[in-house]
């Protein structure tokens, strides 16, 4: 991911130095996400990517006026793929965090969600304090706030880290670890197809501003400031006209909107 | 939903493991003439070119050989991009070249094929007893036409078995790609598993496909050999 960087700047210089002031036109932007994250964005049995983020970034798209398509890249890659170019905008549930905006820009923050413990059915424990936990595993999806959040304050449990969220899962489902730290909605999308009493969530986790951020963003490239004031400004649209509610009764009980 | 239904029912996902079949066959069977075409290439310039050529073809190998193939295509899928965007950049401003999963694992693939199947067409080349090309070169055909017509058809049916190896790692590696979210079958499988939590369903319907193709490029070699053996056994 480091290396990534200096060829960004590359880029940067290269453009600078050939259009001074030439404003990009943009016709068509595409987005990456990384579809393992349902319900806001998977990949459905015909292969198409879908989901509430989906759904709401070709909604932005609208309003701004531009095509957009959706590419598939993993959570890992996700970033450094953005800074080479593969794509333009990362629209993949990334919540906006200091570390993060030091490499890519980020548009405002268009929802936020809490993050839960899930463990197994079979566990009635609902105490989650780091010490109630100590010695035990909890799993959760690597270069995420979950992450993060686990190596602050949980050093003396076992965290393993995964590609994507569902291994996590699917280990606490078959007994490997205790504990899985996950997005609430998320959690709730694979405890509801796992069924058998497979699963529960134990708490919810309250967002703390320094790990967590204020919420999940759409991310850019440093130089693509009129991009991301064109999706910014399409997101007050979104708001103010109802697309947003709109969006999120399809998918969501609750409002995520966290304003 | 039964598993019979999880896989072919309306909404199941045999077709999009079809699919993902049809990626994993195609870039197999796209890279492997490059890869085969590459190596013969390089064996020839280890045996026969000037030093410094033979040098830059030994690390080659050397180098693809012994890094993972997985590192290899990542190599290829960002670093390769990359120059490419510097490269186009500095040519044609505003031109944008896309190199995609499926085009970063052809250019790898083939990169590695030809690094390993050198070593088999370098051995095969050196099987083909030194009296053919005597005898060839006697009967007056040119250095091209011994290489052509009598050298590379034995070379071939000594390296057969060789190359036939390289294939089956081929058909395998072709499921590196699915880590750049490329929809080949392990990517189905594995996009089939999570959205259903059936991971063994789907993992044993995609290692059964692998299985499949794997049989029948194993008759389709043993006909190879057949067609190429020209009475020696």
């Amino acid at each position: 991911m480091r290396n990534a960087v200096p060829w960004g700047a590359l880029a940067l210089a290269a453009c600078l130095a050939t259009f001074p002031a030439a404003a990009k036109e943009w016709k068509t932007v595409r987005l990456g996400t990384d579809a393992t994250y349902a319900p806001f964005e998977s990949v459905d049995p015909s292969g198409k990517i879908v989901g509430f983020e989906i759904d709401y970034a070709m909604a932005l798209c609208a309003k701004i006026k531009v095509t957009c398509t959706f590419q598939n890249q993993d959570w890992d890659g996700i970033i450094p793929a953005l800074l080479a170019g593969k794509f333009d905008v990362i629209f993949s549930s990334m919540n906006i965090t200091a570390e993060r905006a030091r490499k890519v820009l980020f548009s405002d923050m268009y929802y936020a969600t809490a993050p839960v413990f899930a463990t197994s059915a079979g566990n009635a424990s609902d105490d989650v304090s780091p010490a109630a936990l100590r010695g035990k595993t909890i799993g959760t999806q690597s270069s995420t706030i979950h992450a993060n959040y686990l190596e602050t304050f949980y050093k003396e449990s076992t965290i393993k880290l995964y590609p994507t969220q569902d291994e996590p899962n699917l280990d606490l489902a078959s007994g490997r670890i205790d504990y899985v730290v996950g997005d609430s909605l998320v959690e709730a999308d694979f405890i509801e197809k796992k069924g058998d009493g497979c699963c529960r969530v134990a708490a919810r986790i309250k967002r703390i501003d320094e790990i967590h951020g204020p919420g999940v963003g759409a991310a850019f490239r440093p130089d693509d400031t009129e991009l991301k004031d064109m999706f910014n400004r399409a997101i007050a649209e979104a708001d103010a006209d109802g697309t947003f509610s709109r969006l999120q009764a399809r998918y969501f009980k609750e409002d995520i909107r966290g304003k | 939903m039964s598993w019979l239904s999880l896989l072919f029912g309306p909404d199941g996902w045999g077709g999009l493991l079809l699919e993902g079949a049809v990626v994993t066959i195609l870039l197999a069977v796209i890279t492997a003439p490059f890869g085969f075409a590459g190596g013969l290439a390089v064996a020839v310039l280890k045996l026969a070119a000037p030093r410094p050529v033979r040098a830059l073809c030994e690390a080659y190998t050397t180098f693809f050989r012994g890094i993972p193939d997985l590192l290899s295509l990542f190599i290829v899928y960002f670093g390769l991009q990359a120059l490419i965007d510097r490269i186009a950049a500095a040519l044609a401003p505003g031109v944008h070249l896309q190199l995609d999963a499926f085009a970063a694992g052809v250019v790898a693939l083939s990169i590695i094929v030809s690094a390993y199947s050198s070593e088999v067409w370098i051995a095969a080349l050196g099987a083909v007893p030194r009296g053919q090309r005597e005898a060839a070169r006697s009967l007056g055909l040119s250095p091209r036409d011994t290489f052509v017509l009598v050298v590379l058809p034995q070379t071939l049916r000594i390296a057969l078995p060789g190359l036939g190896n390289i294939w089956m790692t081929l058909l395998k590696d072709t499921s590196l790609i699915s880590t750049l979210a490329a929809m080949d079958l392990l990517r189905a499988a594995s996009e089939a598993s999570r959205n259903t939590t059936r991971p063994l369903l789907f993992y044993g319907a995609a290692g059964a496909v692998y299985l499949a193709i794997s049989i029948v490029s194993g008759i389709a070699q043993a006909a190879l050999e057949r067609r190429f053996d020209g009475g020696h056994s």
